[in-house]
């Protein structure tokens, strides 16, 4: 655990210090633009409330595609889960939360996201553990009919004729609002996503299903041999990983916009799968790698305002980091060692 | 009575919003693409340069997801910036929600409807320009047939589309206008993709609603002609771009600024048209023989004057019925909200 903290930390300084001279190229002196950046993220009410509100989807839709790889599988489709759990959460708000009030609205979105997020992945999951469909394909593929889908609500059903024909629905009554942590702009949505983090370690580490995942995550034949129905494992797993990863689309909807709209998911859910990757698809690791992603998110939008640094340098800081984090994965998985001599 | 008066003038000082009374407000933009998208984020940075050269401190955020610029434009208010310009339609919530939080500061969205005490929106009549442009198409069409990549099925873009098949078919009856929507604002790939479908399909012009000049560069490719949007697109393909309909929107920021300097500015809804140069063609390329040129000139002339206008009875819907009476003015209420196509207009508005 400490040589993983220390070469992530490591690779992180290491893009660091590539990308001063990233910056040092465009003019910008990275001895003035770190500290300042950083201490406007970090030492500023709004710059932390920032990073909280962008790594709330993240973590969840990062954790939702964790989950599936404790059985080595790819849950690809953590997009497509988001913006299903989006209409979900769309649905319920539209339907009722003008005659219901929070308490009994807030458990509703929560529970009912959460189950139409698991029936989504549900098709994939049935696909590949009784006709062994390769869950990448069918995944992906849902992602598509999931925007579709919501494109074809926003056009139609679900305009709001109010806003002269724009591809978004009327705004949700109060009571689907998730509330804010105390006066800040920080929704619940994040500790949700704690939670639910800690909750599946514990699952993982100290139940009986827990350890017939590990076993099967190891060796899936070797778990057949003992006797676990792996078959209802895969299929139970991933359908977890898409609830999971629904309930991004639940606190973005429900949290922010308040209302559904055309294109809500800055690919959430395919930098999810970053996030679980950079985490070693640890449950708990990925607080620690979506909260490092939303620093680069919006370290990358301060460097835009303070500096007019183009986006393009963004992006390639954005990539560098990456490149150094996974790519430091190598020293992880292989160490020197000096021979001894027998 | 001088008790009265008191009260009169602390009412009235309390009442007067005090906007940014800073001798010179320093202006920020958030743009919906890449500055380099040559197209309609180009036209706003355009816009935003204009002010630059005035010695107008100013700042961008360009590429910014319409659903995450609620923290941006935070970040831009919280930096101290006086003018804020939002410029995709949907940032218009995420403005409303952050001009409420900084009510010292004054925010501008352009192509949207709310207003605040702190907030007005600001679009420019370029459905004129593309009543010209339309011109030119249907002057210039062999196959009578000619392309248009659409964004987004939302009011302004049906509008644009309408006012283009009517300015093709008032010079060319026979031509007709097929529209292939995108469902992005900018996605040079899909946009390159969607002209050449329309091309295959017998298309000899093509012009976009989108932001990007990938229409006209695949029209050069082909030997075809496109008619660019936003900005002047000619750079990327001299022999295809016949013209373009553009936005000069230093213009509007320079008017606006003004005012709030001179602490004039009230919230409003401003809708600029032709005649105040906000919306103009671009240079005609060279093919576009001098007598269209002529008859094009003379129209914009006419709109100028208010002598003619685009949108006026009778106009007839897609289907050959009546959408606008004869005689009829339709209100700005109702072009805002347009969701038909005319007459000549082949496909249907997704739904």
């Amino acid at each position: 655990m400490s040589v993983q903290v220390t070469v992530t930390v490591g690779s992180i300084v290491l893009a660091l210090i590539l990308g001063s001279v990233l910056l040092a190229m465009v003019g910008v002196n990275p001895m003035e633009a770190y500290p300042s950046v950083g201490a406007l993220m970090f030492f500023d009410q709004w710059g932390w409330q920032d990073l909280f509100l962008k790594m709330t989807p993240l973590l969840l839709t990062g954790l939702g595609v964790a989950i599936a790889a404790q059985l080595n599988l790819w849950n690809i489709g953590a997009e497509g889960q988001l913006y299903l759990g989006a209409i979900a959460t769309t649905w319920l708000a539209l339907e009722f939360s003008e005659s219901l009030d929070a308490h009994f609205m807030l458990p509703i979105l929560l529970i009912g996201t959460f189950v139409a997020g698991g029936m989504w992945a549900a098709i994939p999951a049935g696909l590949r553990s009784w006709f062994g469909v390769n869950e990448i394909i069918t995944t992906l593929l849902l992602n598509y009919v999931a925007i579709s889908l919501a494109d074809y609500l926003l056009y139609g059903a679900w305009r709001d004729p109010s806003t002269l024909n724009f591809p978004m629905t009327r705004s949700f009554g109060e009571s689907s609002y998730l509330p804010m942590i105390g006066s800040t702009t920080v929704h619940w949505g994040l500790p949700l996503g704690i939670l639910l983090a800690v909750l599946t370690w514990i699952l993982l580490r100290s139940t009986t299903i827990g350890f017939q995942i590990r076993v099967a995550g190891d060796n899936l034949s070797a778990a057949d041999y003992s006797g676990f129905n792996t078959k209802n494992l895969l299929f139970i797993v991933l359908v977890l990983s898409g609830a999971v990863a629904a309930l991004a689309g639940m606190t973005e909807v429900a949290g922010i916009h308040h209302r559904l709209q055309q294109n809500f998911s800055i690919n959430y859910g395919y930098t999810g799968i970053i996030v679980s990757r950079l985490a070693r698809n640890h449950p708990i690791g990925v607080i620690g790698t979506a909260f490092l992603l939303a620093v680069i998110f919006v370290g990358g939008e301060l460097l835009q305002v303070e500096y007019q640094l183009p986006i393009a340098v963004v992006y390639l800081f954005e990539g560098l980091l990456l490149f150094t984090v996974i790519g430091s994965e190598l020293f992880l998985s292989y160490r020197l060692r000096r021979r001894v001599a027998l | 009575m001088i008790k009265h008066l008191l009260t009169i003038l602390v009412t009235l000082m309390l009442w007067v919003p005090n906007f940014a009374s800073a001798a010179d407000p320093k202006v920020a933009f958030i743009y919906v693409g890449p500055v380099g998208d040559g197209g309609w984020t180009y036209a706003h940075d355009l816009g935003r340069r204009h002010l630059e050269k005035m010695g107008v401190e100013t700042t961008y955020v360009e590429s910014v997801p319409e659903t995450d610029s609620e923290r941006v434009l935070r970040n831009l208010a919280r930096r101290g910036y006086d003018i804020i310009f939002t410029t995709s339609f949907g940032y218009m919530d995420p403005t409303l929600n952050v001009a409420k939080q900084f009510p010292d500061t004054i925010f501008m969205h352009a192509s949207g409807f709310r207003t605040h005490d702190n907030m007005g929106n600001y679009f420019a009549r370029m459905y004129q320009a593309r009543y010209l442009v339309g011109m030119v198409a249907g002057m210039m069409t062999k196959s009578d047939k000619i392309g248009i990549i659409g964004s987004h099925p939302i009011p302004e873009i049906i509008r644009h589309i309408n006012a283009f098949t009517l300015g093709v078919r008032s010079v060319n009856p026979k031509a007709t206008t097929q529209v292939i929507w995108v469902n992005s604002w900018f996605d040079p790939a899909k946009e390159g993709a969607a002209a050449n479908s329309l091309m295959d399909n017998g298309a000899d012009i093509v012009t976009i609603t989108t932001d990007s000049a990938a229409a006209t560069q695949t029209a050069a490719k082909r030997g075809l002609y496109s008619i660019g949007n936003d900005s002047d697109m000619t750079l990327y393909g001299p022999e295809a771009h016949l013209t373009a309909n553009i936005f000069n929107w230093g213009i509007y920021y320079e008017h606006i600024y003004n005012q709030v300097k001179n602490g004039t500015w009230k919230p409003s809804s401003d809708w600029w048209g032709i005649e105040t140069g906000a919306v103009d063609l671009a240079p005609f390329g060279k093919m576009v023989p001098k007598n269209v040129q002529d008859m094009v000139m003379a129209k914009k002339a006419e709109i100028v004057s208010g002598e003619f206008v685009v949108f006026k009875g009778p106009i007839k819907g897609q289907d050959g019925s009546t959408a606008i009476a004869a005689g009829a003015f339709p209100s700005d209420q109702d072009l805002l909200s347009m969701m038909y196509y005319v007459e000549g207009v082949v496909g249907d508005i997704p739904q």
